[in-house]
C-alpha cells in the first residue's frame, strides 16, 4: 500500500503519486491537529459558557445594552480582569459581540442566551449533557458496561431541573409540529402524553385545540413540572394526571387519537423502546397518531454528530440508554404495524417519526 | 402469396421517424422475430402479409418507441418529490439525494427499477440510458427483465469521495465494478439490456478512473456516459485541479468521443461546445432538471449553439427529484419550449426537432442507430400507439406539433418492445401493477424513514 509522503522533487511526484494513488496531484500535508484541539477545547466552550450564564451575563447585558467592561463589572462585581478574560471567551464561541471595547449581545444570544429569549436554552445549557460528574468517569463506565451513578438511582432529582431547563425548546417543537400535523383541526382529539417531563406536547396540542383533552404521565415526583406548566398555560382543567412508570401505568386500550413518546426512548435500550411503541399501538384508536420524538443516528452512525454524541451522553448516566439510528426506528414502527411513517423537523435539531395507526379493517 | 409475420400494427397515422421522415396516413407496420420487416399504407401491408396478431387500428398515432437518454432508475423514484423543490444544487445533491440512495436495500433497487421502467413504458419510452447509480445491478437487472424495457445499465462508480461509505471505491475497486459489469452484462444490439461504461462524474473520478472507463468502453465496444457542468461546481473544480475546465481536461487525457453521452452540459463555454464539437462526444439534455434544480439553462445554456455546432443532443428525464417526473414526452414538450423563450426565437427546436432528439438522438446516443428510434426495415420493432380518443389529441391536424405540444405519455394506448406487447389497453401485461404500486409506497416510505431525512412537505397532514 503507498504511504504518502512528502517527495524531494516536485517535478517528479505528480507522476508518482497519479501512479500510486489513482489521484490527481496534490501536495501532500499532514492532517491538521484542529479535531484534536475542538476536543480538549470542549470543556473549556462548554464551562465558559456555563459560567457566563451563572453570573447571568446574557440577561444583564440585556439590560444595559452595548457596554464596556466596567458597566458590566458594575453589575455583575466579579474579578475585572477575569471577567474580560470569560467575556472574550464566549466572543470567541460567537456567542456575543465586541467592537472596539464595546461588548454587546449577537442574535444568538438574543434569541438562545437570555432567559426570556424567544427559544431560550438558558436552563438546558447547565442540565443537558448529564450528572457532570460522570463525564469524569467515562472510562470506568465504558469498562464495566454501567455508570457508577446513573440518573435511574434518583430520576427525579434529575429529571425536574432537565425538563424544566428544555421546556421552552420542546414547547416550540410542539407548537410549531401543528404546521405540520394540524392537530389544532382535529375533533375532541384525546392525548395521552407518557413520560411527558413539563409535558410540552400535551400543552402544546391543549393551547391549540380548545376541544382536547390529554392525560399526562410522568414520575409522582417529576409531574408537579407539569402540574405547574400547564396552569401557566391555563389548560390544567383540560388534564388527566396519570402517575407512575410509563412501561407499566395502566393506560385504556385504543382510547387515544394521539400518543406522545417524546424524548424517552433513548433512555430505554431497544427492548424498552419496543414495548413503548407498542403501548401506544393498544392505547391509540384506529388512525390515531404517533408521536416519537427523539435524537437519532444516521444509518452510518457518524453523519451526524449530534445523534451520535446523544449515545454517548446516555451512555455516560444512564442503565439503558443508547442513540439509535432512524433506520432502527422506522423499522421498529413500522414491525408495530404502523402505518404512513414520516420524519418531521419543526424546528432545526428537533426531529419526530410520526405514523398512523390503521383503519379498521371493515372501516376501509 | 401473403408471408407469415407475427404481427400487424395499424394505425390512423404513423409516424417512421426514417430518413425522409414519412408519416404514413392508413398505415401499418409488420413484424416477424421482434424486427420490423414492413412499414407501409396498410392496404399494401395486408396484401403482402398475413399476422397472427393484428394490433391498433384507426384510432391510433403509432410512433417509434421514446428514448431516455439519461434517468435514475435507482435512488429516486422510490422517493419521488420527497426532496424540496427549493434547494440549492449542493444541498439538493450531497444533503439529501446521496443519503436517499445509501439506503436502498437490493430488494427496493429492484423495485425501483420496474417503477420506473413501468412509468417509462407507459408513456411511450422503450429504451433508457441509465446514469449509472446502481448499487444492486444483478437484482436491477432482473427486474428490467421482468418488464421487458430495453436499457443499458451500470453501477455507481467513482473513486474520490469518501462518503456515503457504501458508495465509497478505491481506483481499483472501480475499475473492476466497471470490468465486472461490462463481462457479465453484454450490451450487442440485440440484449434487451446490457451494461455500459458508466462513471458519476463531475469531479468525483481520479484521471486514472477516467482513463480506464475509456479504455474499457473502447474494449467492449459499448458507449461511455457521465453527468458533467449541471452547475458551476464542475467547472469550478476542474479549475481549481487542473487550470482549466471540464472538457479541455478531458478531451486531453483522450476520454471524449463520439461514444461518450455526457448528461446536463450546462455551465459550458464556447470553447468547450467546440471541443465536443470536434470530438463528436455526445450531450443528455435534462431540461426538467434544470428547470427545478435552478441550472440556469435558459440564462447561459448553449443548447442551440451545440445544434449548430453539430453536436447530437438526446433527452433525459433524470431523477425523480429533479425532475418527479419520467414522462419523455413532457421532457420533450420542454426542449421545443425553452429555447424559443429564452432567444425570443419561435424557430428554436422546433416540435419536429425536440421530437428527433427524444427518437433517433437518443438512438445515437445509446448507439443503436441501426436499431431503434425509427419505424424501419429492419429495426427492433419497438413501437408506441397513442390513442386519438382523448381530447388534447382532436382534433388531429398536425401530428408532429401535437405529438410535442399537445399529448403527453397519459394517452399511450399499446406498447411493443422487440414485437413484444408490454402495454396494452394502458395497462402492463408483464407484471401486475396494483402489487408493484403497493410496494412501492410501503418501500418509499420506509427508505425517507430510514434515511433520517425529514418531510420538509410546507403544507400539513392530518
Amino acid at each position: 500500500m503507498f504511504e504518502p509522503r512528502d517527495a524531494p522533487y516536485p517535478e517528479l511526484k505528480k507522476t508518482h503519486t497519479m501512479a500510486h494513488v489513482g489521484r490527481p496531484y496534490t501536495d501532500y500535508k499532514p492532517p491538521a491537529a484542529a479535531p484534536v484541539w475542538a476536543a480538549i477545547e470542549g470543556l473549556a466552550r462548554y464551562h465558559v459558557l456555563v459560567a457566563a450564564l451563572e453570573l447571568d451575563l446574557f440577561d444583564t447585558m440585556q439590560r444595559l445594552g452595548p457596554a464596556r467592561i466596567e458597566a458590566i463589572n458594575a453589575e455583575v462585581r466579579a474579578s475585572l480582569e477575569h471577567l474580560r478574560t470569560l467575556l472574550d471567551s464566549v466572543v470567541v464561541l460567537g456567542m456575543l459581540d465586541q467592537v472596539d471595547g464595546v461588548y454587546e449581545l449577537n442574535d444568538t444570544a438574543k434569541r438562545y442566551l437570555v432567559s426570556d429569549g424567544p427559544a431560550t436554552m438558558a436552563a438546558l445549557i447547565p442540565v443537558a449533557p448529564g450528572p457532570h460528574d460522570n463525564w469524569t468517569r467515562l472510562a470506568d463506565t465504558v469498562r464495566h458496561g454501567r455508570p457508577s451513578s446513573p440518573i435511574e438511582d434518583d430520576p427525579a432529582a434529575f429529571y425536574v431541573p432537565l425538563v424544566e431547563g428544555t421546556f421552552t425548546t420542546m414547547f416550540r417543537c410542539a407548537t410549531r409540529a401543528d404546521l405540520k400535523l394540524r392537530y389544532s383541526a382535529l375533533r375532541s382529539p384525546r392525548v395521552l402524553d407518557l413520560g411527558a417531563g413539563g409535558a410540552p406536547w400535551a400543552i402544546a396540542i391543549l393551547a391549540g385545540n380548545p376541544g382536547a383533552t390529554a392525560t399526562v404521565n410522568d414520575l409522582p415526583g417529576v409531574l408537579p413540572v407539569a402540574e405547574t406548566k400547564a396552569a401557566e398555560f391555563e389548560v390544567g382543567d383540560r388534564v388527566e394526571w396519570l402517575p407512575g412508570d410509563f412501561h407499566t401505568v395502566p393506560i385504556d386500550d385504543e382510547g387515544y387519537d394521539i400518543v406522545v413518546l417524546g424524548h424517552i426512548c433513548r433512555t430505554e435500550g431497544e427492548a424498552g423502546t419496543k414495548r413503548l411503541i407498542d403501548r401506544a399501538m393498544a392505547s391509540l384508536r384506529p388512525e390515531g397518531t404517533l408521536i416519537l420524538a427523539d435524537y437519532f443516528c444516521d444509518i452510518d452512525r457518524k453523519l451526524n454528530p449530534h445523534g451520535v454524541l446523544m449515545g454517548a451522553t446516555m451512555m455516560a448516566s444512564t442503565l439503558h440508554g443508547n442513540a439509535f439510528t432512524a433506520q432502527q426506528y422506522s423499522e421498529w414502527i413500522r414491525a408495530a404495524r404502523f402505518e404512513s411513517i414520516r420524519l418531521i423537523e419543526p424546528i432545526g435539531f428537533q426531529q419526530q417519526f410520526v405514523a398512523t395507526k390503521p383503519r379498521r379493517r371493515e372501516d376501509t | 402469396m401473403p408471408e407469415r409475420v407475427d404481427t400487424i400494427i395499424r394505425g390512423w397515422q404513423v409516424v417512421t421517424m426514417n430518413a425522409t421522415r414519412d408519416i404514413i396516413r392508413d398505415g401499418a407496420v409488420a413484424v416477424r422475430d421482434g424486427r420490423i420487416v414492413a412499414v407501409d399504407k396498410a392496404s399494401i401491408i395486408d396484401a403482402d402479409y398475413e399476422a397472427d396478431r393484428i394490433i391498433g387500428g384507426d384510432r391510433f398515432v403509432v410512433t417509434p418507441g421514446l428514448v431516455n437518454s439519461h434517468i435514475h432508475i435507482t435512488g429516486e423514484p422510490l422517493t419521488r418529490g420527497y426532496v424540496p423543490d427549493d434547494t440549492p444544487f449542493v444541498e439538493n445533491v450531497f444533503m439529501w439525494l446521496c443519503p436517499l440512495y445509501s439506503v436502498f436495500t437490493a430488494e427496493e433497487e429492484r423495485l425501483s427499477a420496474q417503477l420506473a421502467s413501468v412509468e417509462m413504458l407507459k408513456s411511450g419510452t422503450t429504451s433508457f440510458l441509465e446514469a449509472g447509480t446502481t448499487r444492486f445491478l444483478d437484482e436491477v437487472v432482473d427486474g428490467l427483465t421482468e418488464v421487458g424495457i430495453r436499457g443499458r445499465v451500470g453501477r455507481w462508480v467513482w473513486d474520490l469521495p469518501p462518503e456515503p461509505s457504501v458508495y465509497r471505491q478505491a481506483t481499483d475497486e472501480a475499475i473492476a465494478h466497471l470490468e465486472h459489469q461490462l463481462d457479465r452484462y453484454p450490451a450487442g444490439p440485440d440484449d434487451r439490456i446490457g451494461a455500459w461504461s458508466t462513471l458519476v462524474g463531475h469531479t468525483t473520478c481520479s484521471d486514472p478512473l477516467w482513463l480506464a472507463a475509456r479504455e474499457l468502453a473502447t474494449k467492449h465496444g459499448t458507449g461511455m456516459s457521465f453527468h458533467m457542468s449541471p452547475a458551476m461546481l464542475d467547472p469550478d473544480g476542474f479549475i481549481e485541479e487542473f487550470g482549466h475546465r471540464p472538457m479541455v481536461h478531458l478531451a486531453e487525457l483522450g476520454v471524449l468521443g463520439p461514444d461518450v453521452v455526457m448528461t446536463h452540459c450546462v455551465q459550458v463555454d464556447d470553447r468547450e461546445v467546440a471541443i465536443i464539437a470536434e470530438t463528436g462526444a455526445q450531450v443528455a439534455h435534462c431540461p426538467t432538471t434544470a428547470l427545478k434544480v435552478s441550472y440556469g439553462v435558459t440564462q447561459v445554456g448553449k443548447m442551440p449553439e451545440m445544434a449548430m455546432a453539430g453536436i447530437n443532443l438526446a433527452i433525459g428525464t433524470d431523477g425523480n427529484n429533479a425532475a418527479n417526473y419520467s414522462d419523455m414526452m413532457r421532457a420533450a414538450y420542454l426542449v421545443a419550449g425553452l429555447f424559443k423563450d429564452a432567444r425570443q426565437d419561435p424557430q428554436m427546436f422546433p416540435a419536429e426537432k425536440a421530437y428527433e432528439m427524444a427518437t433517433l438522438g437518443g438512438a445515437e446516443a445509446m448507439r443503436l442507430t441501426d436499431h431503434i428510434g425509427s419505424l424501419d426495415v429492419g429495426k427492433h420493432a419497438d413501437i408506441v400507439l397513442h390513442d386519438t380518443d382523448r381530447p388534447e389529441w382532436r382534433p388531429l391536424l398536425n401530428v408532429m406539433n401535437q405529438l410535442v405540444w399537445s399529448a403527453d405519455g397519459r394517452g399511450v394506448h399499446t406498447v411493443l418492445v422487440g414485437g413484444d406487447v408490454v402495454v396494452e389497453n394502458y395497462s402492463m401485461t408483464t407484471l401486475d401493477e396494483s402489487e408493484l404500486y403497493a410496494a412501492s409506497q410501503i418501500a418509499g416510505e420506509m427508505i425517507t424513514a430510514r434515511s433520517g431525512l425529514p418531510d420538509k412537505a410546507k403544507y400539513p397532514m392530518r
